[in-house]
């Protein structure tokens, strides 16, 4: 049975009149926030607004707020796309995962993981890694509790294993053409979702990996390409606006951007940068950041936007560089200008080359999921006498397997004769 | 030719007794996938039973990212050499039976049964080709072939095959061909005429 779209067009014309009422018109706000952005030229006002917030009385901004180096650049400056260097080495990490499965009688995950080394400037073949790994063991597979564990805790081990790949990888490149440059297809602050003692291993060897690449050299970037929820920025327009540290306590709770509320950073900055400009490097303000700022000054992470799109359609994403690499003036200039080309590469879908690659690699798709469990069926019939056809089969899922009519078992084309 | 310099066009993906389709790497590819070239693949369970066939189509696959990449300004020779070389680029080649041989004997019509997914399918020798076109039998399948560019297909098919024949040969191996085609299109001139144009030394 498909869907019944009879019955539903009525309801997306109501869905449709209910929008129609809803105020979606950011401009009158878009203009203060703009106005606000021109007369940000003085990085001591700036500095002394963020100092207010970071007294003890005062919680909860989490906006941007300049680096704290001698030659930070003010938060309202714009930087036009540089020439790119005439020579890099570009490695770029992304990982997938097969969730373990509760109703399977064998509990296992998998992780999947994919780089790309791109030689710029040279005439040589990129050169691809994979490393696929299979966890079955219990101490895996379950928590303390003797649980499967969560698919979020997959995500975190899948995000580890994703930067140790990566700076792996830059270590062995690290003698190639210079700026060595790491990409990560996602945030720098890595956040784990799991339980106090996991998440803090977990944090460890994130560290681990970031202190490997520090010492590789690597300009380390972590790719961001639809920051849309993101209002770092904008909350710090709001707080430029505040006269005093009592207006500020005074407005402290409540919307943490103020009159600019509903405004996103990427809308804002799709006004304000041409194609190929990046916004001036920041960091936010934070208490995760904190924690990577008490590792090392090096490895607070900051952060600038990008527009990688064009004219016609821009497309703002933000980039997350470690203090290592934001205090290196010629480092963020070759980065800027190597994103750029990269995703010039891929013509209407502006994304860096090596990332989509890396992607590619790393991805296990629905036939190679069937295909490993086929296999670990087959290990299982020949290693144990576990009756694995009947624990694996589910009249249910075998139901809707032979109802997809798109899915044809045997492929029959014959060659093309009458 | 030693085992491990042999080269194959490619694998078998499906077959049926009319024609079987192989795949490759786009990196194999060269002259052994011509369109027109005769190749050969063994027939299931059954020793020294090979099926005859001509390449009539090689079709190269896209994919999103490919896409992609042709509507940017221009393609990086980096980008190039990892398509070419490390990404999965299919390459499929359609060919036609046109007959088997069974331990060596030649018969030019549809084999008894198709090869098996995988098998190995390799390009005929020099001497094979001369072999298969001592006789202009299969002529006939080629030309009542549907969906199939029939006509460049015999065409190309013969004058990959005249190379087999000594250089003195040439001539009266085509105007033997073109003979026997002229027999088959009797009622057909128009169809004759462009296949005659084709094959003219």
């Amino acid at each position: 049975m498909t869907l019944e779209f009879k019955e539903l067009v009525p309801q997306i014309t109501k869905m449709g009149a209910m929008l129609e009422k809803l105020d979606f018109d950011l401009s009158g706000r878009l203009e203060k926030a703009y106005e606000r952005f021109q007369q940000a030229s003085d990085l001591d006002a700036v500095r002394e607004r963020i100092e207010w917030v970071r007294q003890s009385g005062v919680s909860g901004y989490r906006g941007a707020a300049p680096l704290n180096l001698p030659d930070a650049e003010p938060v309202n400056l714009i930087v036009a796309a540089p020439e790119p260097p005439a020579a890099a080495t570009i490695v770029a990490a992304d990982g997938s995962q097969i969730y373990p499965n509760e109703q399977a009688p064998i509990h296992y995950f998998l992780l999947n993981l994919g780089a790309l080394v791109y030689h710029y400037g040279s005439e040589r073949t990129p050169d691809p890694f994979t490393q696929p790994r299979l966890f079955f063991h219990k101490d895996h597979v379950h928590d303390k509790y003797g649980r499967l564990i969560r698919n979020r805790t997959v995500d975190d081990r899948r995000n580890v294993a994703e930067i140790q790949f990566l700076a792996e990888r830059a270590w062995e490149y690290r003698d190639e053409a210079r700026p060595l440059v790491a990409l990560y297809d996602n945030r720098l602050m890595f956040q784990p979702a799991g339980e106090h003692q996991e998440n803090a291993s977990f944090f460890r060897q994130y560290m681990g990996a970031l202190v490997h690449l520090h010492d590789a050299g690597a300009v380390l970037a972590g790719y961001i390409d639809n920051p849309l929820r993101g209002e770092r920025f904008i909350r710090l327009l709001y707080l430029l606006s505040l006269e005093s540290e009592e207006q500020l306590r005074e407005t402290q709770h409540g919307a943490p951007a103020g009159d600019l509320e509903g405004i996103r950073d990427a809308q804002f900055f799709r006004l304000i940068l041409e194609p190929g400009e990046r916004s001036a490097v920041m960091v936010q303000n934070s208490p995760r950041n904190l924690e990577f700022k008490e590792r090392g000054e090096n490895y607070e992470i900051a952060f600038f936007y990008l527009n990688v799109g064009s004219a016609f359609m821009p497309h703002i994403v933000r980039v997350d560089i470690p203090v290592w690499v934001a205090r290196n003036k010629r480092a963020v200039n070759e980065l800027h200008a190597l994103l750029l080309t990269q995703c010039r590469m891929q013509g209407r879908s502006p994304y860096p080359y090596v990332l989509t690659r890396a992607h590619e690699l790393a991805v296990v798709s629905k036939d190679d999921e069937r295909k490993l469990e086929e296999l670990i069926k087959a290990q299982l019939r020949l290693t144990t006498d576990i009756p694995v056809d009947s624990l694996y089969f589910s009249a249910k899922s075998h139901s809707k397997f032979l109802l997809r009519g798109d899915r044809r078992r045997f492929d029959s084309r014959s060659v093309n004769r009458g | 030719m030693a085992e491990t310099e042999r080269k194959i066009v490619g694998r078998v993906l499906r077959a049926s007794t009319i024609g079987f389709d192989c795949g490759t790497h786009s990196t194999q590819i060269d002259r052994q996938h011509d369109f027109g070239a005769l190749v050969k693949a063994p027939v299931a369970n059954s020793p020294g039973l090979w099926v005859f066939g001509l390449i009539f189509a090689v079709e190269i696959e896209s994919d999103e990212l490919v896409t992609e990449l042709v509507m940017a300004e221009g393609v990086h020779i980096n980008t190039l050499l990892d398509h070419r070389n490390n990404r999965m680029v299919p390459v499929t080649i359609r060919v036609l039976n046109v007959g088997f041989s069974d331990n060596g004997y030649i018969v030019h019509s549809l084999p008894p049964r198709p090869p098996l997914s995988l098998s190995d399918v390799e390009p005929c020798t020099m001497d094979e080709v001369r072999a298969f076109n001592t006789s202009c039998d299969y002529f006939r399948l080629v030309l009542n072939a549907s969906e199939v560019p029939s006509d460049d297909l015999l065409a190309q098919a013969l004058r990959y095959a005249m190379w087999a024949f000594p250089q003195e040969q040439h001539q009266a191996f085509m105007v033997r061909c073109g003979r026997h085609i002229s027999r088959l299109l009797s009622h057909d001139l128009k169809r004759l005429s462009h296949i005659l144009t084709l094959i003219r030394p």
